[in-house]
């Protein structure tokens, strides 16, 4: 996958390890005026997150406790409700939420939403955002691993 | 060893380099600064949360326009 933008730099790229040359393309450069949860909510203009401080992190609900609950309820603002995994199922887009055990088990760590080609796509903190095959293309310890799956239904 | 003019050089440098390069510096300066001057209606905006904290370095004597 190539386009004009230049690649992850190697320091990024060694923080992604399942990355490879074949299995993602960078899509952004790199920004830090959204993250991945914002971009997940398709608003490039502010932070999303469930944290306390209402100033510095937009997000839809009251519940701010930096969970994947508070996600869940979050994002079920837009329409999203949980599934079982990240296969493609016609007539919806789905979103994955990332944590770590070796973090806290119901703490958010990333987020990434399915494309209509059924690849996913990342903001990668304050890095670039990239197209990836899988959800799995980002794990890392700093990401955790995919740990809840929420669809939507794609309204025509 | 840090001097007792040490959180102002630490302010300026971390406001200097917000300025040129951005960057989540936020906590530090809150932290350090123990002030938030971001206005209440700012709901996640970095360039709100930037320029606030930029005026108010301007303005506290920590950076030159």
């Amino acid at each position: 996958m190539t386009n004009d933008l230049p690649p992850l730099s190697f320091y990024r790229r060694s923080r992604l390890p399942n990355l490879t040359d074949e299995n993602h393309r960078v899509t952004s450069p790199e920004t830090d005026e959204y993250n991945c949860a914002a971009y997940i909510a398709g608003d490039l203009t502010r932070k999303w997150w469930p944290h306390p401080n209402r100033k510095r992190y937009f997000w839809p609900v009251d519940r701010r406790d930096d969970s994947l609950d508070s996600f869940e309820e979050g994002l079920a603002t837009l329409g999203y409700e949980r599934c079982d995994s990240g296969e493609p199922e016609d007539g919806f887009t789905k979103i994955v939420i990332y944590a770590s055990d070796d973090v806290r088990p119901n703490e958010p760590l990333h987020a990434a939403i399915q494309l209509p080609n059924g690849h996913w796509t990342s903001k990668l903190g304050a890095w670039e955002d990239i197209e990836h095959d899988s959800p799995r293309d980002v794990i890392n310890p700093d990401y955790g691993e995919p740990r809840l799956f929420l669809r939507k239904r794609i309204v025509l | 060893m840090l001097g007792q003019d040490s959180p102002h050089i630490v302010i300026t440098s971390i406001l200097e380099d917000l300025r040129e390069r951005g960057g989540d510096w936020y906590d530090a300066l809150e932290e350090i600064s123990g002030t938030d001057p971001i206005p209440g209606s700012v709901t996640g905006d970095i360039r709100e949360i930037k320029a606030a904290w930029l005026d108010w370095g301007r303005h506290s004597g920590y950076l030159r326009d």
